[in-house]
């Protein structure tokens, strides 16, 4: 089948694009028993590549695969309960899971065929309290780890689960919260250490699981998962894949158009590329078209990809920075990416010294601040140095950012000290 | 057959009334069938459809569950379930799906093999715990899709209302994980605007859905849309007139497409208020759904009328211009208000859907002269020119024979009628017992000193000219007649210009841009062109100054506030500013801009009947193919000046000929860099001998426009660059035919052009500087060409006996004829 439009939800199988090597390194790393959680900006398809890791690997038959989804949990019990529900599904572990399911809830073990999967949550939540979820736990654990495969358990949003149990709906840090995620997570962290030949994890999520950690000083309970960084795109793929698209739905869009759609984006987020091509197929659909033109392309990326509308895809480049560093740094990150903006996509180094003695009058230590805040930005893919200074990575967000920042801002060079 | 419109609430429409009625948004309507479609695998793609109040959501969303009910593909593996316009009772993510549940009951009821949902509803109503009711009902719906085989289709209108009301905060959470992970799910929502939870990252739904926005309808939609209405075909300029009127929103649209067929002032009188009544529902719950500062300000832009600056707007509303031009942004992000005309600086907005003037000028105050002044405003936008003078003319003829009530009505009509922008020169010259004298008078002073400042301006006494239009500005500055402004505007321009002439830049500048700002008090289809002409001139003389940014952003200035204007006279005026905007990106060296810009004036103006018109679209494609060659993109410049040729090769107008048969010349130069000798010599010789044939056909009087010297630079610029293919070739005697072909036409060019110089010079190396000088001198080129000749003389180390100034031309000649000697050796090695 040809390539699709992928739109927001995961894809997988003929849907699924590239990232071959990707998923071979991941194969390779659960044959060897390391824990994962994979990293990535928001919409690099983070959740699509381990849909698609799972559905190959039972393809090849040598593991039980589990998916859980923790967007809707706010409990640790609630998180257990899914895990349980979501097993129900891997035929190899139907048998032990029931069990299990017999004897954490209500329901005579005989009757559980009967159910289901929603009836089967109702009883398991009224089962698992907040006093034996820990223990339940365990044992579900130790299930799923006694079967004849080994098992994959990939756990999707487990941050926003984590920031739910540590801030509430009212987004505060209280000691009381700081201490059931301290809970939940260590008996995450036991049970991944204690089962690691037998179950490997493999997290994810569409917000990053480290700078929530880091708030809360828990990040000592990402140690046992190894890193992997999901990249974006290069030029090749992305062209490629934008080729696919129109072939898929019956249009032209030359290669110097696709060409010129990458550079307008510089940076092969695959959401991104997508989004490019779903705007410009409805551009073309208007004007009852089947070839792209350069015009087209420019049009298309300047009025809706940067338009009003455009640009509310992009809010969480700059919102998630508060998450990140909170209010000073979150205004200090907001001037540096600013700056850059306004000045071609570059922050040159000269420009960062200007802050430097700028910002030293309003408080001290600015130096080591901006220093750390720059190596966030670096880190989390806004920014690359070279040459003499900081460029822009993705030209989509250099675009997007000017626009929505630079009016009345004034550059770094012509602020008095 | 036209179609009634009685409602504004399509969920009473039948099947066929709908299927009938639906005729645009059909790319949207495509859109949304191929998400569906496209659903097969283990996740869904989930759509929104955003559009203010009336842009069609609802119909649209009907249609498209109408479909999947109906299509034998769809409905085979698909499940509408439709929620009502207007879900007031959920506000938990249990409510929402119970509420899903009831919905599915409803419309399941009376199947005999079907499992009591209602039944089922009954049951889990009296659920407490939310938890446990979102999981019973969720349980059911699978149950349902599971037994039928199909994926249940959430159609569920109005999604940021519902949002408003939940009052629990993990709701969005809990249907995000449904819609992401359980693929009998999918859902179809609409929204009147973009809201917090699809907005902010840190919401659930954020980037879950794909956001499809309804725009205005377009002229062509707008133009689908009435004739269903009407039933038969609507003139263009009406649906552009309605466009504005409504806004190209669908449902006023269909409001007004059936209204105005009569012409009689009273008739209209009554069938206007007859539809405000009609529809007084409708736009008081527009007005109500907007914010109360938003509200506020919306009314007083509205009770303005015209297009107004922030400003303005936050005198009438009695607000800081600030909190005004903030809640303006949100306006126009509900896409109820538009930003149009004005400058950079003092940006004027109005309402998109000026019917909603009308409403709010009938409603907000009583009298007779509210509700003509309400109606004078309306038919000012309705009809065109020619039929308000129709109409106006008509009652002067009825006003001695009507009661004395209408004839005070007509004549507060005329009153206002008359100071229309639109109709003021009219009554000036045909209705004078109907202005005030005043007004006469004022118009007589301000033509009288317009007209002296252009016989003056005739007579080539700029200075005199310009003493007396600005004796016009001063004295006339300030009127607010329309008369007046017309020749305040007029004069401004036309002073402009004399500054331009003068070479006072920047003067001039001023006040081209002084005429722009009156202009924008009073915009008139008559005034368009001229302020165009004032734009254009200011671009050119911004470009003349070396502010070629500027320059290029006064021609997208120009490009957009006339682009609704169609008038053959603004065409030009818009052709040329886009032909400009592509040869100053060319002298920017941004080839890639120019190329944009040459393509958005053949998209826009490529299929224009008018001559004036097409030859500035083919000189841009004739710039285009030139452009190309110049990034040596061969092939896409031979498909540039194929297509021009093909299309235009053969056209009766010499005009548009010309850049035909550049486009021509363009091609052979291209496949002789190629080094395609064989192809480039063929068309070289078809171009000759078209050439000849044209040259025939001209001196016949065959062709329209037809200009000799053209021609001949035409023929000139073939055997110029055929020459060098010869001299590649060492084809002596071709080059010696064609330099004599060359010789033989430059006499009857009124300047040589630089490229005819180095091609004999060129030449000159490949047949030696003896027989060019020779060559020279038995033609009739000899005298025009004398410092080639003693260049060439003074190469060969003679000492011609000539004037010393042309002595000196000559010695440059050697210098160039240097370096092309130089140039050329390299290319043989």
């Amino acid at each position: 089948m040809a390539l699709r439009k992928a739109g927001g939800n995961w894809v997988t199988g003929d849907r699924f694009f590239d990232r071959d090597v990707e998923i071979e390194a991941l194969i390779e790393r659960i044959e060897d028993g390391v824990h994962t959680l994979v990293t990535a900006q928001r919409r690099m398809g983070k959740t699509s590549l381990v849909r698609e890791l799972l559905r190959r690997l039972d393809e090849r038959g040598a593991f039980e695969t589990v998916f859980v989804d923790l967007e809707d949990a706010s409990t640790a019990a609630d998180a257990v309960v899914e895990i349980a529900a979501a097993s129900l599904h891997a035929r190899g572990l139907w048998t032990r899971v029931k069990d299990w399911v017999g004897r954490s809830s209500t329901t005579a073990a005989d009757r559980i065929d009967e159910l289901g999967v929603s009836e089967l949550r109702i009883k398991l939540r009224a089962g698992i309290d907040a006093g034996r979820w820990r223990t339940q736990g365990d044992t579900l654990f130790a299930s799923l780890a006694a079967g004849e495969k080994p098992v994959v358990l990939a756990i999707d949003e487990l941050p926003i689960l984590v920031n739910r149990l540590l801030k509430g709906h009212d987004h505060e840090i209280t000691p009381e919260r700081r201490r059931n995620t301290d809970a939940f997570l260590s008996w995450l962290r036991k049970n991944g250490q204690a089962h690691r030949d037998r179950t490997t994890l493999v997290v994810s999520g569409s917000v990053g699981l480290e700078p929530i950690l880091e708030q809360a000083e828990l990040s000592a309970h990402a140690n046992i998962f190894a890193p992997f960084d999901l990249r974006p795109w290069d030029e090749e793929t992305s062209v490629a894949c934008l080729g696919e698209l129109a072939a898929s739905y019956g249009l032209q869009i030359p290669e110097r158009a696709r060409q010129r759609m990458f550079r307008c984006l510089r940076c092969g987020i695959p959401h991104h590329v997508q989004q490019f091509f779903d705007k410009l197929h409805e551009h073309l659909r208007r004007k009852d078209r089947r070839e792209a033109t350069l015009s087209d392309v420019d049009s298309v990326y300047s009025e809706d990809m940067l338009g009003v509308r455009g640009q509310v895809h992009l809010e969480h480049y700059q919102s998630r920075l508060r998450m990140i560093l909170g209010n000073a740094g979150y205004e200090v990150a907001l001037e540096l990416l600013t700056e850059a903006a306004v000045s071609d996509g570059k922050l040159k180094d000269g420009s960062i010294r200007e802050y430097e003695a700028y910002r030293s009058v309003l408080s001290e230590g600015s130096a080591t601040q901006i220093r750390d805040v720059l190596h966030v930005l670096e880190h989390d893919g806004y920014l690359t140095h070279r040459d003499d200074g900081y460029h822009f990575v993705s030209g989509l967000v250099e675009d997007w950012w000017r626009t929505r920042n630079a009016r009345g801002f004034v550059p770094f060079g012509k602020r008095q000290v | 057959m036209a179609i009634a419109t009685k409602s504004y609430n399509p969920g009473f429409l039948t099947d066929d009334e709908l299927k009938q009625m639906f005729c645009v948004r059909v790319g949207e309507y495509e859109s949304i069938l191929e998400t569906l479609r496209e659903n097969t695998g283990q996740s869904n793609q989930h759509a929104i459809v955003i559009g203010p109040r009336g842009s069609g959501k609802t119909t649209l969303l009907l249609r498209v569950a109408l479909e999947v009910r109906s299509d034998p593909e769809l409905s085979s593996r698909l499940y509408p379930i439709v929620f009502a316009e207007e879900s007031y009772s959920v506000s938990t993510c249990g409510e929402f799906w119970l509420e899903c549940l009831s919905r599915l009951a409803q419309q399941t009821s009376g199947r005999a093999e079907e499992p009591d949902l209602r039944r089922t509803v009954e049951e889990v109503r009296r659920e407490g715990n939310d938890g446990v009711l979102r999981e019973r009902c969720l349980g059911a719906l699978l149950d349902f899709a599971k037994r039928e085989g199909k994926r249940l289709v959430l159609h569920v209108e109005n999604l940021d209302m519902l949002f408003s009301e939940m009052m629990d905060p993990d709701a969005g959470w809990c249907l995000r994980k449904t819609l992401q992970t359980e693929p009998r799910i999918m859902m179809i929502g609409s929204a009147t605007s973009r809201f917090g939870e699809i907005d902010r990252p840190d919401r659930a739904l954020y980037d879950l859905f794909r956001v499809l926005t309804l725009e205005p309808l377009d002229r062509k939609e707008s133009a689908v849309l009435c004739e269903r209405i009407a039933g038969r075909p609507v003139n263009d300029g009406v649906v552009r007139r309605l466009q504005i009127l409504t806004g190209g929103s669908p449902r006023l649209l269909a409001i007004v497409a059936r209204f105005g067929a009569a012409r009689s002032f009273r008739t209209l009188l009554s069938d206007l208020l007859d539809l405000v009544d009609e529809h007084t529902a409708y736009f008081k719950s527009h007005l109500e759904s907007l914010p109360p500062q938003e509200r506020r300000v919306y009314l007083a832009l509205a009770e303005l009328w015209k297009p107004a600056t922030a400003r303005e707007v936050a005198d009438r509303a009695r607000m800081e211009t600030s909190k005004c031009s903030a809640q303006l942004r949100r306006l126009m992000g509900r896409g109820v208000v538009r930003e149009e005309g004005g400058t950079r600086r003092r940006k004027q907005y109005y309402a998109s859907e000026r019917l909603y003037n009308i409403y709010y000028l009938l409603r907000r105050s009583r009298g007779m002269d509210s509700l003509v002044g309400a109606l004078v405003q309306f038919m000012d936008a309705y009809y065109s020119r020619p039929e308000l003078l129709e109409i106006v003319d008509d009652m002067v003829a009825e006003l001695g024979g009507v009661d004395p009530h209408t004839r005070l009505i007509y004549r507060t009509a005329l009153g206002q009628f008359s100071r229309l922008p639109a109709l003021a020169w009219h009554f000036y010259r045909r209705h004078q017992d109907h202005l005030p004298s005043e007004v006469t008078t004022v118009t007589e002073d301000a033509s009288c000193l317009l007209e002296k400042g252009g016989s003056r301006f005739d007579n080539g006494d700029l200075h005199g000219a310009l003493s007396v239009l600005e004796e016009l500005l001063r004295k006339f500055g300030k009127h607010q007649v329309p008369t007046v402004r017309d020749s305040i505007v007029r004069a401004g321009v036309n002073k402009g210009i004399i500054l331009m002439r003068l070479e006072r830049d920047g003067e001039a500048i001023l006040a081209f841009d002084e005429a722009a700002d009156v202009f924008e008090t009073m915009d008139s289809s008559e005034l368009r062109p001229v302020v165009a002409t004032a734009l254009l001139n200011k671009s050119f003389l911004l470009s003349r100054m070396g502010c070629t940014h500027d320059a290029i952003a006064v021609c997208d200035e120009l490009i957009a506030r006339f682009s609704a204007d169609c008038s053959d006279a603004l065409a030009k005026s818009m052709v040329t500013a886009l032909f400009n905007r592509g040869t100053m990106f060319n002298k920017m060296g941004r080839a890639e801009d120019a190329l944009a810009a040459y393509d958005e004036l053949q998209t826009r103006f490529g299929s224009s009947e008018s001559v004036e018109v097409m030859v500035g679209v083919l000189d841009g494609q004739v710039n285009k193919a030139a452009t190309l060659v110049g990034l040596q993109r061969w092939d896409e410049a031979l498909k540039v000046c194929e297509d021009t040729w093909n299309r235009f090769g053969n056209h009766e107008s010499f005009r548009v000929l010309q850049p035909a048969y550049t486009a021509m010349t363009i091609k052979s130069a291209a496949l002789s860099v190629q080094g395609r000798s064989g192809e480039h010599l063929a068309a070289c010789e078809e171009l000759l001998n078209r050439l000849d044939e044209l040259e025939r056909r001209g001196s016949i009087g065959e062709v329209a426009d037809y200009d000799v010297e053209a021609v001949c630079k035409l023929r000139l610029a073939t055997h110029e660059i055929r020459v060098l293919t010869y001299m590649k070739d060492q084809n002596v005697s071709a080059v010696t035919d064609d330099v004599r072909a060359i010789l033989l036409h430059l006499p009857r060019v009124a300047a040589i052009s630089e490229r005819s110089i180095r091609s004999l010079m060129a030449a000159s190396c490949a047949l030696g500087f003896d027989r060019m000088a020779s060559l020279i001198r038995e033609s009739p080129s000899a005298d025009r060409l004398l410092p080639l000749s003693t260049a060439l003389d003074l190469e060969m180390g003679e000492k011609p006996w000539v004037a010393v100034e042309v002595r000196k031309v000559a010695e440059d000649m050697q210098r160039e004829l240097a370096e092309i000697r130089d140039q050329l050796s390299k290319e043989a090695v």
